[in-house]
């Protein structure tokens, strides 16, 4: 799974956003690393859609604007925790490898 | 609406219709809230972004979820080709002006354009490598438009088919009209192709690195022999605009030699079926270079006829259309008789 739609569904495991929403977000939990641009959003929201992965919650006009809020679906949830698992497990054994090689290393490790 | 939104709803107008019905409105939002106050144009950035994923709409209806074929492998096989030879065609320009010293190939502001142009791919290269696909494309794009307006302002530099040194001009344009070829199919690799990471993943990077290494030398030698590096200069000027079937047969040797490098190098590593088409993508680029420089040479430019002229860019045009209309066929040929190439997922 490439990052943005990591994070995307990450953005989306704490209930519904907008697409605007899910932007502010992804920088937030990425600490301003990753910033979404309108095409590679909606590109990754229309695969996400097609995939079940996220489902439309409801939609809403403020200031004459449409907005649509997003949601996780069941599937879309278990896929980020399958995701997550294989992520910690790599995580894991990275850090007992580097603690291996020079225990110094895996200073900010837990 | 205001300006911004007006210039903003023209970019999402290169989306496909589908795309549109679903996102259009929802997207403007986005993009608007994603503004700051008082702007009136759309960012580089954000029109680069919607451009891009505008073409992949187009070119890929399921763009991102589509598996990663053998069509979407050769695309991207191709566009490394290409971000690779392009360079080496500047590097030849540079040859080309040092070889021929002062006086004999006067260095114009148009070589230099050109020439830079080219180099430009060196950097599209690195960027497509480090995995910023949108960056490259982009990149690639604009260099592409700009070969192309370099070549029409090279068509138009004098009155055209009134006399030989006007000729020359054309038809150096219709010469280097494979350059602008090369570019589309180069572009259009990048936005479409599968992502170049794992493409260099699943082949190597040292197997990688080793078809690079190897085409830039076969390249660079050839060129440093046609042009007399080490012989007679008049001979190397010569050599640049002296145009033969047989000269330029040999000439595309070390591109076919490159090929085949290539070819061995990558065989059965990439994904099934995905060299015979990347082939076949670069056919209409080979033919047109083939076609410009042996049935359009430089004298048959000089007719005093707008009909004949017409003719000459049409079948520019048009045989290299035929000659990869006949590549598809090949390839689907091949594939019937080789088993089928089943298109593999890509993780």
């Amino acid at each position: 799974m490439q990052e943005p739609t990591f994070l995307i569904l990450t953005a989306l495991a704490d209930g519904p956003l907008h697409g605007y929403a899910v932007i502010e977000e992804v920088a937030r939990i990425s600490d301003g690393r990753v910033k979404l641009r309108a095409g590679t959003l909606y590109a990754a929201l229309d695969r996400l859609r097609g995939d079940g992965l996220i489902a439309v919650h409801r939609e809403e006009v403020v200031q004459t604007r449409l907005r649509r809020y997003y949601e996780l679906t069941a599937a879309g949830a278990g896929r980020l925790a399958t995701e997550v698992d294989r992520m910690r497990h790599h995580a894991r054994v990275a850090g007992q490898r580097l603690r291996r090689l020079s225990p110094d290393l895996t200073g900010g490790m837990a | 609406m205001t300006i911004l939104e007006h210039r903003y709803r023209r970019l999402l107008a290169l989306y496909p219709r589908r795309h549109r019905e679903r996102y259009e409105d929802e997207m403007l939002a986005v993009l608007m809230a994603d503004s700051p106050p008082g702007r009136t144009r759309p960012g580089l950035a954000a029109t680069a972004d919607l451009v891009f994923h505008a073409l992949r709409q187009r070119l890929l209806p399921t763009a991102g979820g589509a598996p990663a074929g053998p069509w979407r492998d050769a695309a991207t096989l191709v566009a490394l080709l290409a971000a690779i030879a392009l360079p080496l065609v500047g590097l030849r320009g540079v040859l080309a002006v040092a070889v021929s010293g002062s006086g004999v190939h006067a260095v114009t502001p148009y070589d230099a354009v050109a020439v830079g142009l080219e180099l430009g791919w060196l950097v599209v290269l690195l960027l497509a490598l480090t995995g910023v696909r949108q960056a490259s494309a982009t990149l690639a794009g604009l260099l592409t438009a700009g070969a192309a307006v370099w070549l029409v302002a090279e068509y138009l530099r004098g009155p055209v088919y009134v006399d030989y040194a006007s000729a020359f001009y054309a038809w150096y344009a219709a010469a280097s009209a494979w350059i602008v070829a090369l570019g589309i199919v180069a572009t259009v690799g990048l936005v479409v192709g599968a992502p170049v990471r794992g493409v260099a993943a699943s082949i190597g990077v040292g197997r990688m690195t080793a078809v690079v290494v190897a085409s830039a030398a076969a390249i660079l030698a050839a060129n440093a022999y046609q042009l007399g590096l080490f012989g007679d200069r008049y001979r190397s000027f010569m050599a640049l605009h002296e145009h033969t079937v047989l000269g330029d047969a040999a000439r595309l040797l070390p591109y076919a030699g490159v090929l085949v490098v290539c070819g061995l190098a990558l065989w059965r590593r990439a994904v099934p079926g995905a060299l015979p088409r990347a082939l076949a993508l670069l056919v209409p680029v080979m033919v047109m270079r083939g076609y410009a420089a042996t049935a359009l040479d430089y004298w048959g430019w000089a007719v005093p006829s707008a009909a004949l002229a017409a003719a000459g860019w049409i079948g520019l045009l048009a045989v290299p259309l035929l000659a990869f209309a006949v590549a598809l066929v090949a390839v689907r040929v091949l594939g019937r008789r080789g088993g089928a190439t089943v298109p593999v997922e890509r993780a």
